[in-house]
């Protein structure tokens, strides 16, 4: 008897914790914070991105509470740890969307990671905005829900090597064998044949790969006028240079992918970074984006140093979602995500606008970057250009 | 095949090689010795790695003296995790010192990243190219290896001529023998971990300058390590410097002729094909 009054305890005890843990969450009235959930790389091989887009995230955050709120209610953050694994993210995104019932969801990094967590947001009729990805492949999956905030790999890389057309006509592509590094690289080699560059060799390596004199090798040998790194982060892109330059491989141009932007790529190649080619979505020079001074001021005043393309990417896609929402009038997802697929607007990240039919974006505005005395100058459009191309490259010997 | 990519799969491998084979040896006397399977080895050298950074970016102590602090400071932390853990499983099956040591490197990581982040750092010294027979290679590179040989063979001889590290080799053949002739295996144990520690700090420390490194750098050593203590044959110490060597000129062969991302999987072959054909190692594993 004593045994069952208190197992019969025990269950009423956890019944009422459910229904309290389920109470929070389900009361959707007007007190209640609206919650804005998704899962980013926190560690492992994303963690320099990761981090970025959690601040980005968090600032807009701050800001938007400050502000008053979305349809006068204070807005929440989720964020999880996906540890740069595909797999925890899908994981990361089921929870999110049924166990946690996150009113919004937030995007995640990288293609590797945000194919599968869009899956999920499909199958669930959950909007998704995505983030830091590119490859065409997510808008190209006939997906009702989700939305691009970038353009696709094929112009994220294309603007840098339209730039050379004329300039070069040999070229040769080193990739990470991320899911997104490949994808760049994809892009690379169907630039160049637009372009009439005759592809001279096209190497790939695994993301954590310690020594890059091999991948040099196996393209050092056809002489390529362009090098393309479709790398990861600074810290392949740093490898690749210092290893082209004990090998003897000058091209006349390098472009790398992500990496150009990163402070640690100027940092810990001194002298060796000049004349890298990069391309950004976001510059610290473009002042006259909405909202800029307030986003640029308190960043600095935060972390102690001006914000990237990173940090732009994430809070820029959170003010889009916040617009669908207010749009949307509520809480609906069938209604934000009418309003994502058809709305219109420039944040600080720059414009937005996506095809209605398949959600990949065509608005968004790419810069070609070039480093030039140790700064980061915009070399293309001409539009916002801080300073002109300086082409080619010398030979290692000659610098 | 042209000369240039032989020497440069010839040099470029021997001189990772001989890298991967100190960051093995240390698992190889833990593994020989006390039959612990030290899967935090990855772990014990990326601290040396960290510690070879810091001294380089606060005093700019170039990463062959601090060698010498990482030997030091991986040697205590050896006899720490000697002392308060692996001690508990010794004369367990292996299985339980896997799991203890693969416990120990999840925590060392993860308290990595919380308080150095994860971001990718590296640093440059001796970065110039040195031409061999037609080949460029970094010059970093070959000093690295030279004194990751160096430093082997110096403990070759350690092992092989001074009381401790003949009482070492006397645990290993022995454990119960080596307890009636007078040895405190206790302490021997607890050096034993130590040493293999330090050995791993060391080839952090070596491996600093050439390659982009994080808290989980650690993660890509270890199966190295285990490659060649298997190839190598378990506690036998020249077989893992032997091995070591072999695995990088196969890896660097393979990347030069084949592709880079195939060279990434001849490690995962050689521990299966050892096991296969020659499970008692090249040399041979001690008796």
């Amino acid at each position: 008897m004593k045994r069952t009054r208190m197992v019969l305890a025990a269950v009423a005890a956890v019944a009422m914790l459910a229904a309290c843990g389920a109470g929070s969450g389900s009361g959707k009235d007007g007190g209640d914070p609206i919650v804005f959930g998704g899962a980013l790389p926190l560690t492992g091989w994303g963690s320099d991105a990761g981090q970025l887009n959690n601040r980005g995230y968090e600032l807009w955050v701050k800001h938007v509470n400050e502000d008053g709120g979305i349809l006068g209610r204070q807005v929440e953050l989720k964020i999880y740890d996906d540890q740069s694994d595909p797999t925890t993210t899908a994981r990361l995104y089921e929870r999110l969307i049924t166990q946690d019932q996150v009113d919004v969801l937030l995007a995640p990094w990288s293609d590797d990671m945000t194919m599968p967590a869009t899956t999920v947001a499909e199958k669930y009729k959950k909007p998704m905005l995505t983030g830091g990805a590119t490859l065409t492949d997510i808008w190209s999956r006939g997906y009702r829900y989700v939305s691009g905030l970038l353009p696709s790999s094929y112009d994220y890389v294309g603007v840098a090597v339209r730039l050379l057309e004329g300039k070069v006509s040999t070229g040769a592509v080193l990739n990470n064998d991320a899911l997104y590094t490949t994808g760049f690289g994809d892009a690379a080699v169907e630039n160049f044949e637009d372009l009439g560059i005759s592809l001279t060799g096209r190497e790939a390596y695994p993301g954590d790969t310690q020594n890059f004199a091999p991948a040099i090798a196996a393209v050092q040998g056809g002489g390529p006028e362009l090098l393309v790194g479709a790398s990861g982060g600074a810290d392949d892109a740093i490898q690749i240079v210092r290893a082209a330059k004990i090998a003897g491989l000058s091209p006349q141009a390098m472009y790398f992918t992500i990496a150009v932007v990163e402070p640690d790529f100027v940092e810990s190649l001194g002298a060796d970074a000049e004349y890298a080619l990069g391309t950004t979505e976001w510059e610290p020079s473009l002042t006259e984006l909405p909202g800029f001074d307030r986003f640029v001021s308190d960043y600095e005043e935060e972390y102690g140093e001006a914000p990237v393309e990173d940090v732009a990417t994430s809070y820029g896609l959170a003010q889009v979602l916040q617009a669908s929402l207010e749009k949307a009038g509520e809480l609906d997802d069938e209604k934000i995500n009418d309003a994502l697929r058809s709305m219109e607007m420039v944040t600080v990240f720059g414009t937005y606008k996506v095809d209605p039919e398949t959600g990949m974006q065509t608005g968004k505005e790419i810069y070609v970057v070039q480093i030039q005395d140790g700064e980061r100058e915009i070399v293309w459009p001409e539009s916002d250009k801080t300073a002109d191309l300086r082409f080619p490259m010398p030979a290692w010997s000659d610098r | 095949m042209e000369l240039t990519i032989l020497t440069a799969i010839l040099i470029s491998g021997l001189a990772t090689g001989a890298i991967y084979a100190l960051a093995a040896e240390g698992l190889n006397l833990i593994w020989g010795v006390m039959r612990v399977v030290n899967l935090a080895h990855g772990e014990l050298m990326m601290i040396g790695v960290f510690i070879s950074y810091a001294l380089w970016s606060v005093w700019g102590v170039n990463p062959l003296l601090a060698a010498i602090p990482a030997a030091a400071g991986l040697f205590v932390v050896g006899l720490g995790i000697e002392r308060l853990f692996v001690r508990r499983v010794i004369g367990s099956p292996e299985l339980i010192s896997l799991l203890l040591t693969f416990g120990i490197s999840i925590f060392i990581t993860n308290i990595g990243v919380l308080t150095l982040g994860a971001e990718f750092k590296t640093i440059r010294f001796l970065d110039e190219p040195v031409s061999i027979l037609g080949t460029a290679l970094p010059l970093n590179q070959l000093v690295m290896a030279a004194a990751a040989i160096v430093l082997s063979l110096a403990m070759y001889v350690v092992l092989q001529r001074t009381r401790t590290g003949t009482a070492i080799r006397a645990v290993a053949i022995d454990r119960d023998m080596a307890q009636q002739v007078g040895i405190d295996t206790k302490k021997i144990f607890g050096r034993t971990f130590a040493l293999g520690a330090a050995l791993a700090g060391v080839a952090g420390a070596l491996v600093t300058p050439l390659v982009a490194f994080n808290p989980l750098i650690g993660q890509t050593y270890i199966l190295t390590a285990f490659a060649v203590v298997v190839l190598g044959g378990m506690g036998n110490f020249l077989g893992a410097l032997i091995a070591g060597l072999l695995i990088g000129v196969v890896e660097a062969g393979v990347a030069y002729t084949v592709s880079v991302q195939a060279s990434s999987g001849v490690v995962f072959l050689v521990i299966i094909l050892t096991l296969l054909f020659r499970p008692t190692g090249i040399l041979g594993a001690r008796e």
